[in-house]
C-alpha cells in the first residue's frame, strides 16, 4: 500500500539549494529559509483561510433563542412546551471576497415643474464603494446559513478542527470567486441606479482585494414542540438568531383571517357607500380604500395561509417569513467615494 | 483509505481531508499531496438520530402546504438509516476549479438526483470509522464510467458517503417516500399529500363579504350596520380556527370529540373524561349540544 501511495507525495524542497521549504496551505509564495530563494507555488488548490473564535456561551445562545421564540406570530406556549434536545457548536466555511465595486450609471431623474409638466434631468452617478461578498462554501442543507457578517470584534484563531465539528468545503473556489465578482458588480450598479428614475447606460467593474476561506462559528439548537423537531441557529460571535423554524400560533392565524377579511371588506364597502354618496370625489376615495383593502387582505391572507410554521432566514418550505436573514452582500459605506453629477 | 508515510523519515503522515499540503509531525518535512490519480473515501457522520429524524418528519407534515390531517393521520411504515454514495470530482477546467457530483448508485429516491452533498464534517472513511447501526449502500456505478466524460484535468476525486434517512409513510391508503438528510435535517420529498388554498380563500371570502355589506350599509343607511363587519370578523376567526387547528393526538380526545381542539371546544375538552366514564350516550349528547351551539359549521368537523 505504501508503495502505491508514496507516489502521491511530492516533497517540497527548494529548487536552488535543495533545503526543506516551509509552506502552508493557501500560500502562493514561499521563501527558502536557507538560501532566501523566493518562488511561486503553482498549485491549483488552496486559498488562505481564517477561523474565528466562538465567543458566545451556550447559555447565552439558548437565551437568545428563547427571546426569538417570543417574537413574531409563533405559538404562545412555545417556550413552556419546548424541550431543548441538543445545543452544539459548528464551524461552517464561507468564501469571502472583499472588493472595490465601481459603477458608472447614466440616466435621468424626473420632477414636475410649476405647470405640472414632467421634466427629465440627465444625471450621471459614479459609484466607488467597498463590498464584501460571503457565500457558504458547502451546501447549507436545512441550516440555511448563506452569508455572514464578520463583526469587528471577531478574533481570528489558529485553524483547529479537533474539538468542534467543522463542515467540509464542497463548492468550487473559482465558481464562488466569479459569483462574488458578479454580485459585487451588480450591487454597485444597482446602488448607482437607486438614485435615478430611469437608467440609459450602466457599466460595472470589480477590483478584488482579498479572497479568503472563513470558518465561522454557530450554535445549532434543536428543540421539540409537540413531538415535532424544530431548530434555530445562533451566530457564535454576535449571538443573533440567524435562521430557524418555529411553530405558528393558531390564534394569530385565526385573527388574521377574521380581521383581514372583515376589515378589507368593510373598507371596500365604506368606499362603495361613499362613492355613491359623494359622486365625483367618491371615486378617488373608493380607489384609495380599495388599494388599502387589497394590501390588508394580502398581508393577512399570508399570515393565515402560511402561519402554521414561522421561518427566519432563507429556508426551504412555505412557512411564514419572520425576521431578517443575512444576505450575501455587505456594503462598507464609510469607505465610499461616490459622485453625482 | 491509503495510509501515508513521510517520504523523508518514513513516519506515519496525517493528511486532512481535502488538503494538499501535509507536514510531518516528526521531521517537519512539508509534502505536497498529488490527489489527481487517487480515489479517496470520505464519510459524513450522522448528526441527527432517529428520534430527531422522526421529529423533523412530523414537523414537515405539519407544514402549511401539507394535507391537514397528514400529521396525525400518516403512519411511518419504513425508516432506514443509511449512507448513500456519490462521486465527487474536482477538476481544473480552463485553469479554474469546478466541482462535479455524480451518483455512485442508481436510485429513484426523492432528492437524490439533485445530487447535493449535504453539509457535514468530512471524515476519512477507513477501518477505524464505525458506521454504527446504519446501512451502507454500495456503489453500483463505477467511477470509470464518469472519468472519460469529465472536462479538464483532475485535481482530486472521492467517493463520499453521506447520511440519509429513507422513510416510507402511508396516508389514506397511499404510500409515499421521503428522504431526510441525516446531517442538516433537510427534507426531500417526491409527490406528497398536499392541501390547496381554496378553504383559506373561502374563509376570508366570507368575512370579506360580511365586511363589505356591513361597510356599505353603514355608510349608506345606518352606522350600526358596521356590526355586520364585526360579525364577519368573528365568523372568519371561528372558521379559520377550524381550518387551521390540527386534530389532536388520539390520546387527548377520543371518539366523537376527536375533531375538536379549537378554542370553541375547550370547555367540552375539559369535560371529556366524565363523558368517557358515563359512556356513549352522554358523549353523543355533548356532541349534539355542541352542534346546536355552533350552528352553521358542523360540516367542517365531519
Amino acid at each position: 500500500m505504501s508503495g502505491e501511495t508514496s507516489k502521491l507525495l511530492i516533497s517540497m524542497t527548494c529548487p536552488s539549494c535543495g533545503g526543506q521549504v516551509e509552506c502552508e496551505e493557501g500560500e502562493s509564495l514561499a521563501i527558502c529559509q536557507y538560501c532566501d530563494a523566493v518562488f511561486a507555488l503553482d498549485s491549483s488548490e488552496g486559498s488562505s483561510k481564517v477561523m474565528y473564535k466562538l465567543t458566545v456561551e451556550k447559555e447565552a445562545a439558548v437565551k437568545e433563542v428563547k427571546s426569538w421564540m417570543k417574537k413574531g406570530p409563533k405559538a404562545p406556549d412555545l417556550i413552556e412546551k419546548s424541550s431543548f434536545d441538543e445545543v452544539y457548536p459548528i464551524y461552517i466555511p464561507f468564501w469571502r471576497l472583499i472588493a472595490r465595486g465601481k459603477a458608472c450609471v447614466c440616466g435621468y431623474i424626473e420632477r414636475k415643474d410649476k405647470d405640472d409638466h414632467t421634466i427629465r434631468e440627465p444625471r450621471e452617478v459614479l459609484i466607488n464603494r467597498e463590498y464584501i461578498y460571503t457565500s457558504s462554501a458547502c451546501n447549507v442543507g436545512d441550516l440555511g446559513l448563506e452569508g455572514i457578517r464578520v463583526p469587528e470584534n471577531a478574533k481570528p484563531i489558529f485553524f483547529d478542527d479537533a474539538d468542534i465539528v467543522t463542515f467540509g468545503v464542497t463548492t468550487s473556489k473559482d465558481d464562488s470567486f466569479r459569483e462574488g465578482e458578479e454580485y459585487i458588480k451588480n450591487e454597485a450598479i444597482s446602488d448607482g441606479a437607486s438614485s435615478l428614475d430611469g437608467v440609459t447606460f450602466q457599466k460595472g467593474f470589480v477590483f478584488p482585494k482579498g479572497f479568503t476561506l472563513v470558518y465561522y462559528p454557530f450554535w445549532v439548537i434543536r428543540y421539540s414542540y409537540e413531538e415535532r423537531s424544530y431548530f434555530a441557529t445562533v451566530d457564535g460571535i454576535t449571538g443573533d438568531v440567524l435562521t430557524g423554524r418555529a411553530p405558528g400560533s393558531v390564534a394569530s392565524q385565526a385573527n388574521s383571517a377574521g380581521i383581514g377579511g372583515a376589515a378589507s371588506g368593510a373598507l371596500v364597502g365604506i368606499g362603495g357607500g361613499l362613492c355613491t354618496g359623494l359622486g365625483e370625489d367618491g371615486g378617488m376615495v373608493f380607489i384609495i380604500l380599495l388599494i388599502a383593502a387589497v394590501c390588508i387582505f394580502y398581508f393577512c391572507y399570508q399570515r393565515f395561509r402560511y402561519g402554521d410554521e414561522i421561518i427566519t432566514g432563507n429556508l426551504e418550505g412555505k412557512g411564514l417569513k419572520s425576521g431578517d436573514g443575512v444576505g450575501k452582500i455587505e456594503t462598507i459605506s464609510h469607505d465610499a467615494y461616490d459622485h453625482f453629477y | 483509505m491509503p495510509q501515508f508515510s513521510c517520504p523523508k523519515c518514513g513516519a506515519a503522515l496525517a493528511v486532512d481531508p481535502g488538503t494538499q499540503i501535509a507536514k510531518c509531525q516528526f521531521c517537519g518535512t512539508v509534502t505536497y499531496v498529488d490527489r489527481s490519480e487517487a480515489l479517496f473515501y470520505y464519510l459524513l457522520p450522522f448528526t441527527i438520530d432517529e428520534v430527531k429524524a422522526r421529529g423533523i418528519f412530523k414537523r414537515w407534515t405539519a407544514g402549511p402546504s401539507m394535507a391537514k390531517e397528514l400529521e396525525h393521520g400518516c403512519k411511518i411504515t419504513k425508516i432506514v438509516k443509511e449512507f448513500f454514495p456519490v462521486f465527487r470530482f474536482r477538476r481544473s477546467v480552463n485553469k479554474s476549479e469546478k466541482v462535479f457530483v455524480r451518483p455512485a448508485r442508481g436510485t429513484t429516491l426523492p432528492g437524490m438526483h439533485n445530487l447535493e452533498i449535504p453539509p457535514g464534517g468530512e471524515v476519512i472513511y477507513d477501518d477505524k470509522v464505525s458506521i454504527g447501526d446504519a446501512k451502507q449502500i454500495d456503489p453500483d456505478i463505477s467511477i470509470g464510467s464518469y472519468i472519460g466524460e469529465m472536462p479538464g484535468n483532475a485535481i482530486d476525486q472521492a467517493l463520499v458517503y453521506f447520511p440519509i434517512y429513507e422513510m416510507t409513510y402511508e396516508f389514506e391508503g397511499k404510500s409515499y417516500d421521503v428522504v431526510i438528510d441525516g446531517s442538516s435535517g433537510r427534507v426531500y420529498s417526491g409527490p406528497s399529500p398536499s392541501r390547496g388554498s381554496a378553504q383559506y380563500m373561502a374563509v376570508m371570502g366570507v368575512s370579506f363579504v360580511l365586511g363589505l355589506i356591513g361597510g356599505y350599509l353603514a355608510c349608506s343607511i345606518h352606522v350600526l350596520f358596521i356590526v355586520l363587519a364585526a360579525g364577519g370578523l368573528l365568523a372568519g376567526r371561528y372558521m379559520a380556527q377550524q381550518v387551521v387547528t390540527k386534530k389532536p393526538a388520539p390520546a387527548v380526545a377520543g371518539g366523537g370529540a376527536a375533531a375538536g381542539g379549537s378554542a370553541a371546544q375547550a370547555g367540552e375538552g375539559a369535560s371529556a373524561p366524565s363523558d368517557a366514564q358515563s359512556g356513549a350516550p352522554s358523549d353523543a349528547g355533548a356532541q349534539d349540544a355542541r352542534t346546536a351551539e355552533t350552528g352553521a359549521e358542523p360540516e367542517v368537523k365531519q
